[in-house]
């Protein structure tokens, strides 16, 4: 533990330098724009800033694409929370709360929220990462295709918990984001299966576009069925003044005390999904809010506009953004798209990332994991600061913000993969979305559905490529086992506690 | 795209009558470099790199612009790049993996319509498992004749697998193919003990074998790989196996039909770019490549030897 | 009516998923659940919730102003006009013609909230992000 301190001290050293700050405000900065804007993600971001930081000196090089990184999961909260759309996917579950937060007036509250959630969130992430950061990295490495099948399984169990109030509803809404999710590859044959012919399928329909059309386009066609032809120059959220300066923002006491638990508990299961092989961000987002829906006292009114709404998605990317660092830095293997790219960006400043890493180079290294507590810090005030200026865009009519929203749709759906079939991808979802959300079907088990199941069909193939077609491998582990059983523990609880308070009953009654 | 087409045609049409047959090509607008994979992956590198050197040494009058076009790992590349027959301002960097899947997983376009311009480097690949899991490549190819030895590799169709499926025919094993979403997932289980074996760039795996967790077993390439860390394994040919060759070479091709002096002028100019001495440390070195040059001729004969003798192994396989 | 408009749809969906699924893919493959078995089983599925949709549609039918397709059509609009001029001009002109013609803003207001936008989207995406955007045919496509 003095050792981790003293290296830490040593880190901070490095990263308060006045270069090393400014590199992490200047990485923190662009993150935020990357982030708010739709499309552009942290891989793009982080990718496309890569070639420009060959001439840096590394450490500064990597705690500003670190910064980068970790800033995006704060901007992309605030486009979902302003204007529905998710600037980044991790985002998408922000979106479900803190759109219905805007509308009732509160959105300086849900950009606090978001702001200081994921500043504890990923502070949670950074101290795990910081105390126990090569023995998480082996955590996740016990965690083999049957394994993560298993998590996943388990993840799918929890959907029921998102559908809403017809569960036939969500079910069919659950089953179409996995028939969406069939279009792309036939593990099996390794072809493509669903594509129509066209090479735009054969990897299967992005995601970001289709989170962009199902929230932001289809709001867009909300907004002007709702307030076209009434002439009015009203904006997305009648505001007084005084609701989007700071202080207004700020959470009280009680609010501050409802939002903490939640951080907590999404923190430390974020910072795990983030170490898993295979899963990222926005997973995290995903099971975090559903998590709190199931376990946190105002689950009931999730969904409906709460904060904890907000506060658990948040908190959950971040943290796990922090988590896919362990096993960077510890063997050098990247957890996602993001990490692979700064997994590149190591070796071409002459780095190897590895086990070897932190005995090599433990400037770069801890100097790293400390900038991204001062990075964090940062982007709280940067963020912060923000907040009156970015809710300005709420007093804009509707008239004129529904045009300008359309053409950040179209502009970030091609610019993920610079295709205009992305922007196609992006109508047909807006429509679906309409029309879904105009008949009270919920969109939020669908994507879920859609993240989840191309992880949990390469999984479980992988499991049985390795065990020959056998199921043996998913019981002989003793991990997948737990979650199994812990499976059949859910879906059987809520069966037996009904049988239990039946015998409860007729012993009162007969008693 | 009909109009520019046409137009095209027309340029074509008074090069022809009007040209004497020495006029060489020069660009005469940006040069689009279509990269059919996503921001900051190999390919990528080896795009923006190219494109970095010819700005900076100033080794052509116009700038070369790099595109990411990642869809269906590449065939959205291959298919735009078809619609721009004849184009002699674009260029499409590739590793060859991807000429394989166009043919392994029959996409409209495939890799013999486009024009080969270069072959500009090879990245080498390795077999390795955990230290202390197998003695050698022999041990290890003896152990997968039982049936039961794993084999981490990523998505099929592509170099990694048809390194699998030519090892598996001529050195009679029988390794069972594991897929995974990239080289991360595949080291990680690797390092859980998931997996028994699996299928490196030096790149991917230079970590875990220079901290000693990780042996490379035996690579893939005709020549072993010189550098300490690698030249203690030998080469599959070395094993008696020759036929058993692959490496994610990285090709530059041009659109169908392109023009033959254009072809001439690129294949110069990248010759000039891998001459560089910033190509050989920053790009070659740093990312454990192996340094590779093939003229427009050599690389369509090496394109052609591949897909000729070795992709039909795929259908062999059932594919 | 309308209510049942999205469970015929998604059952004539699954149907063509899970034929795809049963005879092209496989359910079973090489002694493992194939590229089929996805499809079917969530095309089952989704058959089975979208009967009980059938049976039970509980949403009145809504009537759907048709301003709500604006977007639809003026994106279509801008998608078209981009294989000419390229995908930010043509955008900048959707953008234009939708505050000045549609909503009836002055014209010297509509190109200053037309300006606004455009400019931070070609600040960001195009000159720092430096994404590459389409030229359309006129301009050397």
């Amino acid at each position: 533990m003095y050792d981790i301190l003293a290296l830490l001290a040593h880190g901070f050293a490095v990263a308060l330098t006045p270069v090393n700050l400014m590199y992490a405000t200047v990485g923190a900065l662009m993150g935020l724009i990357v982030g708010a804007m739709p499309g552009i993600g942290s891989l793009a971001g982080v990718a496309l800033l890569l070639p420009l930081t060959f001439r840096l000196e590394p450490t500064g090089a990597i705690i500003m694409l670190a910064a980068l990184y970790y800033a995006n999961m704060y901007g992309g909260s605030f486009s979902a929370i302003l204007l529905n759309i998710p600037g980044d996917s991790p985002a998408v579950m922000t979106a479900v709360d803190g759109y219905k937060l805007t509308r009732a007036g509160k959105a300086g509250k849900a950009l606090f929220t978001a702001i200081v959630a994921s500043a504890l969130g990923g502070t949670i992430g950074i101290v795990i990462l910081t105390v126990m950061g090569p023995l998480l990295a082996d955590v996740g490495l016990r965690f083999g295709p049957a394994e993560m099948a298993a998590v996943i399984i388990m993840a799918f169990t929890s959907i029921g918990w998102l559908l809403g109030e017809n569960p036939a509803k969500g079910g069919l809404s659950t089953c179409l984001g996995l028939m969406l999710a069939c279009v792309g590859v036939d593990l099996a044959r390794g072809t493509s299966r669903f594509s129509f012919g066209m090479p735009d399928l054969m990897s299967g329909i992005s995601f970001v576009p289709l989170v962009i059309g199902m929230f932001g386009f289809s709001q867009v066609m909300i907004l002007l069925k709702d307030f076209r032809g009434k002439g009015t120059d009203q904006g997305l959220a009648a505001l007084p003044a005084e609701k989007l300066s700071i202080r207004g923002s700020l959470l009280t006491g009680p609010e501050f005390r409802r939002i903490l638990p939640v951080v907590g508990k999404s923190g430390l299961l974020g910072t795990f999904i983030g170490v898993l092989p295979g899963a990222g961000a926005t997973m995290s987002a995903f099971l975090c809010y559903i998590l709190e829906k199931r376990t946190g006292r105002n689950g009931a009114q999730m969904g409906e506009g709460a904060i904890e709404g907000v506060a658990a998605p948040e908190a959950g990317n971040n943290a796990a953004a922090a988590g896919t660092f362990a096993p960077l830095l510890s063997l050098g293997i990247p957890g996602g798209g993001t990490t692979a790219v700064l997994l590149g960006g190591l070796m071409m400043w002459g780095l190897t990332p590895g086990p070897l890493l932190f005995s090599e180079k433990p400037e770069f290294c801890w100097g790293l994991i400390a900038s991204m507590y001062v990075g964090n810090i940062i982007c709280v005030a940067v963020a912060i600061a923000l907040i009156p200026f970015v809710t300005n865009i709420l007093r804009v009519p509707v008239r004129i913000i529904a045009p300008a929203i359309t053409v950040v749709c179209v502009v970030g759906s091609y610019s993920v993969d610079n295709s205009y079939f992305d922007i196609l991808v992006m109508l047909a979802a807006g429509l679906v979305g309409f029309f879904l959300t105009q008949f009270d079907y919920p969109t939020a088990p669908l994507l879920l559905a859609f993240v989840l199941a191309p992880i949990l069909e390469r999984s479980a193939n992988s499991a049985f490529e390795i065990s020959g077609g056998s199921v043996d491998i998913f019981y002989q582990s003793p991990i997948a086992l737990g979650f199994l059983l812990v499976i059949v523990a859910i879906c059987v609880s809520p069966l037996a506690m009904r049988a239990v308070r039946r015998v409860r009953r007729a012993g009162r009654v007969n008693g | 795209m009909k109009l520019s087409v046409l137009r095209l045609a027309a340029v074509g049409l008074a090069t022809a009558c009007l040209a004497a047959p020495a006029m060489a090509f020069e660009p005469k607008q940006d040069v689009d470099m279509i990269v059919p994979s996503s921001a900051g992956g190999g390919t990528d590198l080896n795009a923006r790199t190219i494109a970095d050197i010819i700005k900076r040494d100033n080794l052509s009058p116009v700038n070369f612009q790099v595109i990411n076009k990642p869809g269906g790992s590449g065939a959205v590349a291959f298919a735009y790049a078809a619609t721009k027959s004849g184009d002699d301002h674009m260029l499409v960097p590739i590793a060859i993996g991807q000429i394989i899947s166009s043919y392994a997983l029959k996409w409209d376009v495939k890799g013999k319509d486009m024009t080969p311009i270069a072959t500009v480097a090879n990245d080498e690949f390795f077999l390795a498992a955990v230290k202390g899991r197998f003695k050698d490549a022999k041990e290890a190819i003896e152990a997968a004749k039982g049936g039961k030895i794993t084999f981490g590799s990523s998505q099929k169709g592509n170099s990694d697998h048809l390194a699998y499926l030519l090892l598996n025919k001529y050195a009679k094993t029988n390794f069972r193919y594991v897929q995974f979403g990239g080289s991360g997932e595949v080291m990680s289980a690797l390092l859980g003990g998931h997996v028994d074996v699996g299928l490196f760039n030096p790149s991917e795996c230079i970590g875990q074998v220079r901290a000693g967790t990780v042996v490379p077993l035996a690579s893939f390439s005709a020549k072993r790989m010189p550098g300490e860390l690698w030249n203690q394994a030998p080469t599959l040919t070395e094993l008696g196996y020759p036929q058993v060759i692959a490496a994610e070479t990285r090709v530059v091709l041009g659109p169908p039909n392109m023009d033959k002096d254009a072809v001439a002028y690129y294949e110069g100019l990248l010759r000039k770019v891998t001459d560089t001495e910033r190509w050989k440390t920053d790009y070659i070195a740093r990312n454990n490549l192996t340094p590779m040059f093939l003229d427009s001729k050599e690389t369509a004969e090496n394109l052609a030897e591949v897909i000729d003798k070795r992709v039909p192994i795929f259908k062999e396989a059932g594919f | 009516m309308r209510a049942r408009a999205i469970p015929v749809l998604i059952i004539l969906m699954s149907a063509y998923w899970f034929y795809e699924g049963w005879f092209d893919y496989g359910v079973w493959f090489a002694g493992a659940p194939g590229g089929g078995f996805m499809p079917v089983f969530s095309s089952v599925l989704a058959a089975i919730f979208a009967v009980v949709m059938l049976f039970r549609p509980d949403a009145v039918a809504k009537t759907l102003p048709m301003s709500a397709f604006i977007p639809v059509v003026m994106v279509a609009f801008a998608l078209t006009l981009s294989l000419a001029v390229g995908l930010l001009p043509a955008l900048t002109v959707m953008l234009f013609a939708w505050v000045w013609l549609l909503e009836r803003y002055p014209i010297a207001k509509s190109l200053f909230i037309t300006a606004c936008p455009m400019l931070v989207v070609y600040g960001v995406f195009k000159f720092w992000l430096q994404v590459p955007f389409p030229n359309g045919m006129l301009f050397g496509g």
